[in-house]
């Protein structure tokens, strides 16, 4: 019988000996630990000291080229160019401060410049050079030559650097190189990031593929004396380079493309295969020079660019969203024949407004259409056709639609900074707005106003999903995902989709809104859409007084959307574009909309790849 | 259940009680600490040692308060003082900002603090409470195993999802040790171990290869010869170029030349070599293991079994990073990132350790206290 007592001693006893066993077992841990003390520094203690006194070793890191960025005919998009650099060793320098002092004197270095050496200075890593100036002139390097005795560790050598053959005509959709910032370097384990002069993409598709193009790090094992000098190589691991990426853009185009959008103050486009989704050229102006980018940007250029109300850093073809205007008027269509709330004959009769309980909406044409059907509102873009369209389908429906068409999400394409844009419906506006949906809210979303909006780049995928008959087309810049994809169709009645299209093709012809567009060839022929987005609703006095658009401010005139398909009968490319304050539509981004398409077929990237 | 014997100690007694041949070690270690601190800021105070010295002494100072805190107190707060750790812990995944690539820093003002350093105290405290609390009978089941497992698991899994590896591994092994310090049956350990071994394929299988990348560089260095195989091969030429009498004070090149990284934190030990040699390694090697041998005794001389599996899980947390630490750095161990407690820079664990410590001197001025 064991009492309380004595199972409370067995257990004690129990804890001593198992913890004297814990107490043996840490004693021998620490014995093996002195017995490796003593082997390292009393048996091998000489041969360590003569590596640490004689000849010290370390890593000099060395960065891999980056692969390049080609066109769909294999032409060079991004690539590297050898150029010269000024670069310290901070091993030989004992004054940083006076050392900058002399080089200024021969080598413009701004205050930037001065702040970044300090930092990459007193970060970096023995043996590895910190990098003073890149891109030097003939010039500056002659005036160097000369200096040299008088600026110790300073040297120069020749490193890669990108240059982007298109500019500026493609500088969004590329992007550009840039030293990673504190975060970058803090959260990647990449021993690059440390180096000084290392860049990695910043936006665009060097950003996007940036992990294919950056390659693996190599390393020199450098020998070096007590003083801190390089006696020799010991061992080399090359550096493994960057793979070379191909895209779907047509040089040529993206050319082409970015020389017309010049033409207007601000406006974007971008072409797609309506199969494949191959982007063919995505374009946005203005644009800045990528090629001075990769360099230390100026801070007057940097701020002018950030202040200018036309937003030139932005890609405006995904990275803004804008109220699609009457290019939303196909999925409205869409939508009501889906639910067989109307037919393609199905008419309305306009007289150029409509009144629902006490307020009026009125169509955009004084006097109305008269009487028209699907395919003459299209054409026409009659907009009390489509309100009691919008009526009839229900905005759930309207929204589903334009969900499977592309709007209201991001495509996933590749690039980032891609935006939603926005497809209400009622449980949103219960959800933001704790209001019930009206059918006043169906009248201005069915038309593509009010809360609706969406990227260029969603109309773009629209546009494509009626041209190829309803397929789930997504948009890619690789070259290689275009033949590994193949779309699949969404479910549309093909008969709608055609009605669609044939309203779409109406739109171009005598009559429709962009009639006076028409590509002139008759092979070349396209369909589309015009759109105007109101940046501010018309109020009636605006409206009696005679309202004209072109006599408001800049900034508050309607943008000009247009989003079309070519050719018409056996569709390849869709296009979408905006002139942003344009003030009209079919008259403004539609000449711009013709004349890409029509260098699009020109050009016929579609039957021009060359796999590189 | 069990009858508390009314037992007030008064506080003159209690500093009469205090295990002064430990508290003199703990200082020495801690002297020591400053001064490689000052050797690691190239002689300059301002650097790390100024700070060293600061957090030491009000770590210390704690350390001797809490040591006068009644046995009856900590073994009360103990789970309640894990639910908050492991709200913080969870919170530090939330809210914590990024330090050096992982999530383990957390900013209470101008403090950073670290809390899975102070997590590890709480599970040692929870796992004595519990271990207390069962009876040796009751053990027998594996059932009553469950919990402890929890304690161990829960904040483990956190830990290491910061990621903490090697302080995820380390909580594991105080959760394996006070186990079996409690008296858990070996062929259990025996079971877990196996079941772990075996679900080590089924883990490998479901790895991306850049994480199967990381495992095996943690295992070889070799495999990583810019990065963490460099360090190995620095930290190795500094201990070793060091000797049998060290380079001395200041002297060493390796570290001052800036070819041994992180020599104030993970790598101090090296430093400590070049400087002193083996006669300075060894001798520190013997106070610091004897620091481990001396919270032990205390754990030994307790009657409350709280008290002693407190003492146990303290000193075997210490001697784990003793023994991973020096290991790693003499190219015995993988490279984990594993402070020297009280000798490394880094206020959280230096913090969390004397804390742990005031734990030690508490059970060994409560001794003969029951709980």
């Amino acid at each position: 019988m064991n009492t309380a007592l004595e199972r409370d001693q067995d257990r004690q006893q129990l804890i001593t000996r198992r913890s004297l066993m814990l107490l043996a077992g840490q004693s021998v841990a620490a014995l093996v630990l002195l017995g490796r003390a003593g082997e390292l520094q009393l048996i091998k203690g000489a041969a360590y000291n003569l590596l640490s006194e004689e000849n010290r070793i370390s890593i000099r890191i060395v960065p891999p080229p980056r692969g390049q960025l080609l066109d769909r005919k294999g032409n060079p998009l991004a690539v590297n160019q050898q150029s010269y650099r000024a670069v310290i060793l901070r091993e030989e320098v004992k004054d940083l401060e006076a050392v900058l002092n002399r080089f200024a004197d021969v080598v413009d270095l701004s205050p930037d410049d001065r702040i970044r050496i300090g930092k990459e200075f007193r970060r970096g890593r023995n043996f590895s050079p910190v990098v003073l100036k890149s891109n030097l002139s003939w010039n500056e390097m002659a005036r160097l030559e000369i200096l040299t005795p008088e600026l110790p560790g300073v040297s120069v050598d020749s490193a890669a650097q990108r240059f982007y053959p298109l500019g500026a005509a493609a500088a969004h959709v590329l992007g550009y190189l840039g030293a990673p910032d504190e975060d970058e370097i803090d959260n990647d384990n990449e021993p690059l990031m440390g180096v000084s002069g290392f860049q990695i993409g910043k936006t665009g598709a060097e950003q996007a593929y940036d992990g294919t193009l950056r390659g693996r790090a190599g390393g020199l094992q450098l020998e070096v004396n007590a003083k801190g000098r390089v006696v020799q190589e010991l061992k080399r691991t090359p550096p493994v380079a960057g793979k070379n990426l191909q895209l779907t853009l047509d040089g040529d185009l993206q050319q082409a493309m970015y020389d017309r959008l010049s033409q207007e103050r601000s406006a974007a486009a971008v072409v797609m295969d309506v199969h494949s989704g191959a982007i063919y050229a995505m374009g946005s102006s203005p644009a800045f020079d990528p090629n001075i980018f990769t360099q230390t940007i100026p801070q007057d250029l940097w701020q002018q660019l950030n202040s200018d109300p036309t937003k030139p850093l932005m890609n405006k073809v995904f990275g803004g969203t804008y109220p699609p205007g009457s290019t939303f008027k196909p999925i409205t269509a869409l939508a009501a024949l889906t639910a067989g709330v109307i037919a393609p004959e199905t008419t309305v009769t306009c007289t150029g407004q409509t009144t629902l309980g006490t307020h009026t909406f009125h169509c955009w044409k004084k006097g109305g259409h008269g009487t028209v059907n699907l395919t003459q509102a299209i054409a026409q873009s009659c907009d009390c056709f489509f309100y009691e369209t919008a009526r009839r389908a229900g905005i759930d429906r309207i929204a589903q639609t334009a969900h499977a068409m592309g709007l209201g999400q991001i495509s996933g394409f590749g690039l980032s900074g891609e935006h939603h844009g926005l497809i209400p419906d009622r449980a949103w506006k219960r959800r933001v707005f704790k209001q019930d949906w009206t059918v006043a809210d169906s009248f201005v979303c069915g038309i593509g106003q009010g809360y609706v909006t969406a990227s260029i780049l969603q109309l773009a995928i629209m546009t494509a999903r009626i041209a190829n008959g309803g397929m789930n087309v997504k948009p890619t810049l690789l070259a290689e995902e275009v033949t590994r994809v193949s779309a699949t169709p969404i479910g549309f009645n093909p008969a709608h989709i055609a009605a669609i299209q044939q309203g779409m093709m109406a739109v171009t012809a005598p009559g429709g809104t962009a009639a006076a567009e028409q590509i002139p060839e008759p092979q070349w022929h396209m369909a589309g859409k015009t759109g105007t987005a109101q940046v501010q609703a018309i109020t009636q006095a605006q409206r009696d007084a005679g309202f004209d658009v072109f006599k408001l401010p800049w900034e508050q005139r309607h943008h000009a959307l247009f989003v079309a398909y070519a050719p018409e009968d056996r569709p390849q490319y869709a296009l979408a574009c905006i002139i942003q304050h344009g003030g009209a539509g079919g008259s403004v981004a539609g000449p711009l909309g013709r004349d890409i398409l029509r260098k699009t077929q020109e050009l016929d990237p579609a039957r021009n790849f060359k796999a590189v | 259940m069990r009858t508390y014997l009314k037992h007030e100690i008064l506080l003159p007694q209690k500093v009469t009680q205090l295990p002064w041949l430990l508290i003199a070690l703990i200082v020495v270690t801690g002297a020591i600490g400053v001064m490689m601190q000052l050797s690691a800021g190239q002689g300059l105070w301002a650097v790390y040692a100024g700070k060293h010295l600061l957090v030491f002494a009000v770590g210390l100072t704690l350390a001797l308060i809490l040591g006068m805190v009644d046995l009856r107190y900590w073994s009360r707060a103990s789970y309640p003082l894990f639910g908050i750790m492991l709200a913080l812990i969870i919170a530090v995944g939330l809210v914590g900002f990024i330090g050096k690539g992982a999530q383990r820093w957390i900013a209470l003002g101008p403090l950073q603090l670290q809390p899975s350093e102070f997590m590890k105290f709480a599970v040692i405290l929870a796992l004595a409470q519990y271990y207390s609390n069962v009876s040796e009978h009751n053990l027998g089941h594996p059932r009553f195993l469950i919990p402890p497992i929890l304690i161990v698991a829960v904040p483990a899994f956190f830990i290491l999802r910061q990621p903490n590896l090697g302080t995820a591994l380390i909580v594991i092994a105080i959760g394996g040790a006070m186990s079996f310090a409690a008296g858990v049956r070996l062929w259990k350990f025996a079971a877990v171990i196996g079941a772990a071994v075996a679900a080590i394929p089924v883990g490998w299988h479901f790895m991306h290869d850049y994480q199967r990348g990381r495992v095996l560089t943690f295992l070889n260095p070799e495999r990583d010869p810019l990065g963490a195989g460099y360090h190995i091969t620095q930290a190795k030429i500094a201990l070793g170029s060091g000797g049998l009498i060290g380079k001395g004070f200041l002297q060493g090149t390796q570290a001052h030349l800036q070819f041994l990284p992180e020599a104030q934190t993970d790598f101090i030990f090296s430093l400590m070599g070049e400087e002193w040699g083996f006669i300075g390694a060894a001798l520190f090697i013997l106070i610091y293991f004897g620091m481990i041998v001396l919270i032990f005794r205390v754990s030994l001389h307790a009657r409350s079994l709280f008290g002693r599996l407190v003492a146990v899980g303290m000193g075997f947390n210490l001697f784990m990073y003793f023994l991973i630490n020096i290991g790693m750095v003499m190219g015995l161990l993988p490279v984990v990132g594993i402070p020297l407690p009280l000798i490394s820079m880094g206020g959280s664990a230096m913090l969390a350790t004397l804390l742990g410590l005031g734990a030690v001197l508490a059970v060994a001025v409560h001794s003969e206290q029951r709980v």
